[in-house]
């Protein structure tokens, strides 16, 4: 299966997978800003 | 060509001699030299973190490297967020509150060692003194090609400039400087989109027909590297994004803690597309448009260049790229210059010995330690062996094991403890270095394992192996990095 030109597993590695982590970022700094996180 | 590349790149030049000259007049200790008075904002922070994490051989080398090897092969992203993670939930918070100046200052401090420190300091000296010699060659290779001067010229040239600057205006002027080029690199970078659009197409189609040309392209592996490759190459970069000392130095100069948390997941965004677009999809054309015209891999962006624009075009995108490689050489210069100035003389040698001198005299160091490491960088970049730019490949490896453990242990446990700080950063260090010269000479069992695998192998078994047979830090020295908790402060009876 193809997406955007690329095979699934490099959709995966290359943005589906950093995309979660860099959200998770954000969700931090989220918590970070609303005084549940120190 | 040259005569228009000139005035473009005279233009350049006389925005950042402006703002080295701004910043020169706002220095008064060294506080401003080497931190920027800790003055900076959200957006600040993520041009600068930008800027001193894009350098000029991620569009040269990035294209390169991609055209060759595959797109997604060589981008490891979930390395790059990961490692912004670790600095994000562990690091930031604890470095920008304790107050140092680099990352020496929380090896000295957090474990109450002056030899950790010093070791530290020639560590970042060395590796980043290695890694400037190497940019400046890059960037004279970029600047002889803009301006056709000859290479020795152009790395004279380059480097003066950089010397200048960073002497006179410290962290305010790398930062500010670093905004300049920003906007040159992308300018460059966008400058050059419509061409490639226009000759090799959109996104799918470029990626669909370099697949056919190079079969693998798109693939997690590439054209040719194995699994055990490629997991390596992403244990490294995790290691190295998380210990990169341009990133980790940054976040000291955050207004807050706060600041210097909330700049991280919005660079590690913008590092990502910039990728995306910089050298997946540009070295895809690449492959596609000029892969048949040239030597090696390193000319595909000067050829790429020279397809599509026209004179101005292409002096603009070149400047675009000879900006990205001096964005990183004044950070490496300004790091070489903290650790001699600051760490050593200071930290390590003055203080211990009570030896007192007022902020003047620092300054005035500061600014001869930069002019001088400056120097001896740019005499090593004109007479430099190959060896060289081989090592240089492997001193995020060096940095990345001598600092990993003690920061991501050393912050998170109040037990970890100086011996086995220091153990883990020189076995780290030494094993990592050994195993590159091996590596470099050719034995087999060493070409077969990058050498950060066994360099964090030794430096997380000695960190862990001597934690529980040594004596922790003092309790002041602690005081910096962990709250008291309940038992501290429980009424003594």
């Amino acid at each position: 299966m193809q997406i955007l030109g690329l095979p699934w597993q490099s959709v995966l590695v290359l943005i589906v997978i950093p995309s979660g982590l860099v959200a998770y970022q954000y969700y931090v700094c989220w918590q970070i800003r609303r005084g549940r996180r120190d | 060509m040259p005569g228009v590349s000139a005035t473009v790149f005279s233009i350049y030049l006389v925005v950042l001699v402006l703002v080295g000259i701004a910043s020169g007049r706002q220095q008064r200790g060294t506080a401003d030299f080497w931190v920027a008075g800790r003055r900076f904002g959200t957006t600040v922070m993520v041009f600068g973190l930008l800027a001193s994490v894009m350098h000029g051989g991620s569009i040269l080398s990035g294209v390169a490297f991609a055209g060759a090897f595959g797109g997604v092969a060589i981008l490891p992203f979930m390395s790059f967020a990961a490692g912004f993670l670790i600095i994000l939930t562990v690091f930031a918070k604890k470095l920008r509150e304790a107050g140092g100046f680099t990352l020496s200052d929380y090896m000295g401090d957090r474990f109450a060692s002056t030899g950790l420190r010093a070791f530290s300091a020639v560590v970042v000296a060395l590796s980043s003194t290695v890694y400037l010699i190497a940019q400046i060659r890059g960037m004279g290779l970029i600047l002889e090609g803009l301006l056709g001067l000859s290479f020795t010229t152009a790395m004279v040239v380059g480097t003066a400039l950089f010397i200048f600057y960073v002497a006179l205006g410290g962290m305010l002027a790398v930062i500010w400087t670093n905004i300049a080029q920003f906007v040159f690199m992308w300018i460059g970078l966008a400058i050059i989109m419509p061409a490639v659009f226009s000759a090799a197409g959109g996104w799918t189609s470029v990626l669909t027909r370099v697949e056919s040309v190079a079969p693998g392209w798109t693939s997690v592996t590439g054209t040719s590297w194995s699994w055990g490759y490629l997991l390596s190459w992403w244990l490294v970069w995790l290691v190295a994004y998380a210990t990169r000392i341009e990133l980790v130095t940054k976040v000291l100069i955050a207004r807050d803690s706060r600041v210097a948390r909330y700049a991280l997941p919005t660079t590690c965004v913008l590092v990502m597309i910039f990728l995306l677009y910089g050298n997946l999809y540009l070295g895809a054309a690449a492959r596609l448009l000029v892969w048949d015209r040239i030597q090696t891999p390193d000319q595909a962006f000067p050829a790429l260049v020279d397809l599509l624009l026209g004179p101005i075009g292409s002096a603009v995108a070149l400047t675009g790229i000879a900006s990205a490689a001096m964005s990183t050489t004044d950070s490496l210069l300004l790091m070489s210059g903290a650790a001699v100035a600051h760490d050593l003389l200071r930290k390590s040698y003055h203080e211990p010995r009570g030896l007192l001198r007022d902020e003047a005299y620092y300054l005035r160091a500061s600014r001869l330690t930069i002019v001088t490491v400056g120097g001896l960088a740019l005499i090593a970049a004109l007479n430099t062996p190959a060896l060289i730019l081989q090592i240089v490949s492997f001193a995020v490896a060096m940095i990345g094991a001598t600092f990993f453990f003690p920061l991501l242990l050393g912050l998170t446990s109040p037990r970890i403890t100086p011996t086995a700080a220091l153990a883990s950063s020189v076995g780290g260090f030494v094993v990592t270095a050994a195993w590159t010269g091996c590596s470099l000479a050719g034995v087999p069992w060493a070409v077969a394992l990058h050498p950060i695998v066994p360099g964090l192998g030794v430096a997380l078994a000695l960190i862990v192996g001597l934690t529980p047979w040594t004596a922790p830090a003092p309790a002041t020295a602690l005081a910096r990095y962990f709250d008291p908790g309940p038992a501290a402060e429980r009424p003594r009876s």
